[in-house]
């Protein structure tokens, strides 16, 4: 299998290079800030589980998300 | 090839039955690639690359050799008039380069050999909560944003008072051969012990005793950390009522945010930290109008006194009312916040490219009479950077938060490593935002109010007859015009250096965005960021200290386990902020200027902590049978526990008033007794008694820090020489569990591991971008 080097990918179609990194940044920046934690939640549970059967709905994940960070509290640093 | 003779390759775990080995060898790019299978019919779970050296790859990596090697020429032995800023960047990112590549990489081949078919502890005890299988940028993301604060930001520009050259030296050398190193294998070894932390693996590997003593250290560590971060953030705000007025603002923002996550819009992070950036730079703005409004800016004129009871009173408020109404919303600003923040910085300094203006050296390097801190270079500026080269802190976030999120032990060189040179380059870019201020500004900002007599003729006086620096001149004028600038009534010692750092970016971002109009818009922007990075540690670490310290009592009273007790929640959270408060109180109505006596015990308590984390890895690595290699850690370790000593030791037994603790406790206990009413710069018999409190306070602590430290290495050398002794003993990695997950090691995708990445894709029918 070869693959067509990066350059050559955006010297060929800048404009769909351009969307695509677009698309990127904007999944790096919802990950970052944890947008996507339900997501990754219902991913986890469908491994763990083998179905989306009775996962938490999205509002009650949400609720359950913040107030574990009552229960087990993280340090920042300095 | 016989494998067991390959130093390449990876540990295998003893008695585990299945797996296989695939080497293939790629002629085009003369890589021998070997897949790694655990379980037949599924894709590979490991791709182990042993690198040749290309021409193309030789060209590139004598590249960054040159590029690193002209930086450094630059600023160690050229030192031109007009130097220019971005021969530090070059020289900094070259050196992180090839530490990231060649040091790092050596500490993976002889120590810690991550194994490609083991399971990490995100994928055997996968909860999607705090164990998570987390993509390998995110997690360098969130560790990152985890590990850094204001203490990168504010250690290199209290540094720079000794010129630019030692603290660049030591931010450098030291992550890569010192934060790097700690934070990589403490985060690699809580990985191998289902990401316990370091206060666990303290006990675990040193017993009992060794545990207890390292978690009371911890605590203690945690309280005055605290209570510097608070002293440094009231400095900023005393009589600043643009300040105060927007730093209040993010308490409502922040309630506001975090209804609307609660019962409005669910999830909605990026949107909603969006709503409340907007409003937060609405809040800097307003700041504006209410400075120059008599009526207002006389309601948000605080003292530093009050200031210091309005931080406890919040920080006690945040540490007990429930997350969703101000911390997570906090939290989600704050990250914001920081991201944003550095980016501009790192750009600000590319595009505008200042010239330094400190000297490679100034007169404090030489002797210990700098007003910005105490103390000769040998060991204070080591103690003064602290978190930019080496922090014990990030050991407790390397260990217990991020090894539970990792998804390969591979990319642990990436996060752990990788992480600590991003926090560096932070460091660097505060440092290079504070040698290119004016250097009469500099220290006019920097030197105690009892230097400078807190106006800007004194402090003029005081740089041009009596700072003991050559080549320093100003005006009071020119210090007059630079508070207007920023919209500040004085910057005269605004010490602690976050307003030199406000006032370095302001001056950088201000010639890239918006011009001067717009000098104090980006000073109360700075000033604001810093903030919010103080509060939210300040919350979060009351919070984290409190479930410690119900814990410890759990031993005495059972009900103090229970983390919904609410009485009990409310008492442990009053003690923790009634032990930083206190400090805080003491630091902000210090008569001898409060930073400079507290930022070194801050300093201290860190690269102490860093030294228990340090003599941990270096038990265990004595305990692996690797004992050849124990100078790995061994020698930040050596160094770190020099440093501190020898500065604790100063600060125990300096007969120098200006950096003994005792020293000073007696003089002015003395001057008391003999009925004096002033000493030096202090006047008055109160004054005098806070100084005699101050000094007591300071210098037990000293003491007690220097002590549990100490006890904690001896117990590391004790079982390390135990382990020499009989080859190795036994340490407590948890047993080998088979992977059936596959990501790639490092930032970016190898091919091979791109082309194993799309059969696991296929098979899953999902794609990661």
């Amino acid at each position: 299998m070869t693959e067509t080097p990066l350059l050559t990918r955006v010297a060929r179609n800048p404009w769909g290079s351009l969307r695509r990194g677009g698309a990127w940044l904007l999944w790096y920046l919802k990950e970052i800030m944890g947008e996507n934690a339900y997501l990754h939640y219902l991913e986890s549970y469908e491994r763990r589980h083998g179905t989306r059967e009775g996962a938490m709905g999205e509002r009650e994940f949400w609720r359950d998300h913040t107030d574990e960070q009552d229960r087990n509290p993280k340090a920042r640093c300095c | 090839m016989p494998h067991d003779k390959d130093p390449d390759r990876p540990a295998l775990s003893q008695g585990v039955p299945g797996g296989s080995w695939t080497t293939q060898l790629n002629e085009e790019d003369r890589v021998s690639v070997e897949y790694v299978k655990t379980e037949e019919g599924l894709p590979p779970v490991g791709v182990v690359e042993k690198p040749r050296w290309t021409p193309g790859k030789i060209v590139l990596w004598v590249a960054i050799a040159l590029i690193a090697g002209a930086g450094w020429t630059m600023v160690a032995f050229v030192r031109g008039e007009n130097l220019s800023a971005s021969w530090f960047v070059a020289a900094a990112v070259g050196s992180y380069l090839i530490g990231f590549r060649f040091y790092a990489k050596f500490i993976e081949w002889k120590i810690c050999r991550p194994d490609p078919r083991r399971a990490t502890p995100a994928e055997i005890n996968d909860n999607g909560r705090d164990f998570a299988p987390t993509d390998r940028r995110v997690l360098f993301g969130h560790h990152f944003a985890a590990i850094s604060g204001a203490g990168p930001l504010v250690g290199p520009i209290l540094a720079a008072q000794m010129g630019y050259l030692p603290g660049t030296l030591w931010i450098i050398v030291g992550v890569i051969l010192a934060g790097g190193v700690q934070d990589y294998m403490v985060l690699y070894f809580s990985v191998r012990r289902n990401g316990r932390s370091l206060g666990q693996m303290t006990r675990d590997e040193l017993g009992r005793t060794g545990g207890v003593i390292a978690s009371i250290g911890i605590i203690l560590i945690m309280v005055i950390l605290i209570a510097v971060l608070g002293v440094v953030i009231i400095n900023a705000l005393a009589e600043s009522p643009w300040g105060v007025f927007s730093i209040a603002m993010t308490i409502p923002i922040a309630v506001f945010m975090g209804v609307y996550m609660r019962y409005l819009r669910p999830g909605k992070v990026i949107e909603t930290s969006v709503i409340g950036v907007v409003l937060l730079l609405a809040a800097i703005i307003a700041g504006g109008w209410v400075n120059s409004s008599p009526v207002w800016s006389e309601v948000f004129t605080l003292d530093k006194v009050t200031l210091a009871w309005c931080l406890m009173i919040y920080g006690f408020l945040a540490a007990v009312l429930p997350v969703w109404v101000l911390l997570a919303p906090r939290d989600y600003l704050s990250t914001f916040m920081k991201i944003g923040t550095i980016v501009l910085l790192a750009v600000g300094i590319l595009i505008v490219n200042p010239t330094v203006q400190m000297p490679a050296f100034t007169e404090f390097a030489f002797n210990s009479a700098g007003p910005a801190f105490a103390g000769a270079l040998f060991p204070f500026l080591f103690i003064t950077i602290a978190c930019g080269a080496l922090s014990g802190f990030h050991a407790l976030i390397a260990s217990g938060t991020t090894p539970k999120l990792i998804e390969k032990e591979s990319q642990a060189r990436l996060i752990g490593y990788g992480g600590m040179l991003m926090e560096s380059f932070v460091a660097i870019m505060a440092l290079v935002a504070a040698i290119c201020l004016d250097k009469g500004l500099y220290f006019a900002m920097n030197a105690a109010e009892p230097l400078t007599g807190g106006t800007a003729q004194g402090a003029a006086d005081f740089i041009n007859n009596s700072l003991g620096m050559s080549g320093v001149e100003t005006t009071p004028q020119f210090l007059e015009q630079a508070a207007r600038d920023v919209g500040e009534e004085s910057i005269v010692s605004r010490t602690g250096g976050a307003p030199t750092l406000a006032m370095g970016m302001a001056q950088i971002l201000h010639s890239v965005f918006g011009g001067p109009a717009w000098m104090s818009f980006w000073y109360h922007f700075a000033v604001m960021f810093e903030a919010l990075f103080i509060l939210t540690t300040i919350d979060a670490g009351t919070r984290v200290a409190r479930f410690m310290l119900s814990d410890a009592l759990g031993n005495f009273s059972k009900r103090f386990r229970d983390p919904s007790w609410t009485p009990g929640a409310w008492l442990t959270t009053a003690i923790m902020v009634g032990a930083w408060g206190s400090i805080l109180l003491m630091g902000v109505t210090d008569p001898l200027g409060g930073i400079n006596t507290l930022f070194p015990l801050f300093g201290i308590s860190n690269q102490l902590l860093a030294a228990i984390a340090l003599a941990v890895i270096f038990a265990i690595v004595c305990k692996m049978g690797l004992a050849r290699y124990a100078w790995i850690p061994g020698i930040p370790l050596a160094w770190d526990l020099i440093v501190t000593m020898t500065a604790s030791w100063q600060k125990i037994f300096s007969a120098d008033p200006k950096l003994g603790y005792w020293a000073q406790h007696f003089a002015y206990r003395d001057a008391l007794a003999a009925g004096e009413t002033s000493l030096g710069a202090t006047q008055g018999v109160e004054a005098m008694s806070a100084v005699v409190r101050n000094t007591f306070v300071q210098g037990t602590l000293s003491i007690i820090f220097a002590l549990l430290v100490a006890m904690v290495v001896v117990m590391a050398l004790w079982k390390s020489i135990e382990a020499i002794r009989k080859g190795s003993l036994p340490t407590t990695e948890e047993p080998f569990t088979e992977t059936k997950l596959f990501a790639p090691a490092g930032l970016i995708a190898r091919r091979s591991e791109r082309e194993v990445q799309a059969q696991w894709d296929e098979r899953s029918g999902r794609s990661r971008p």
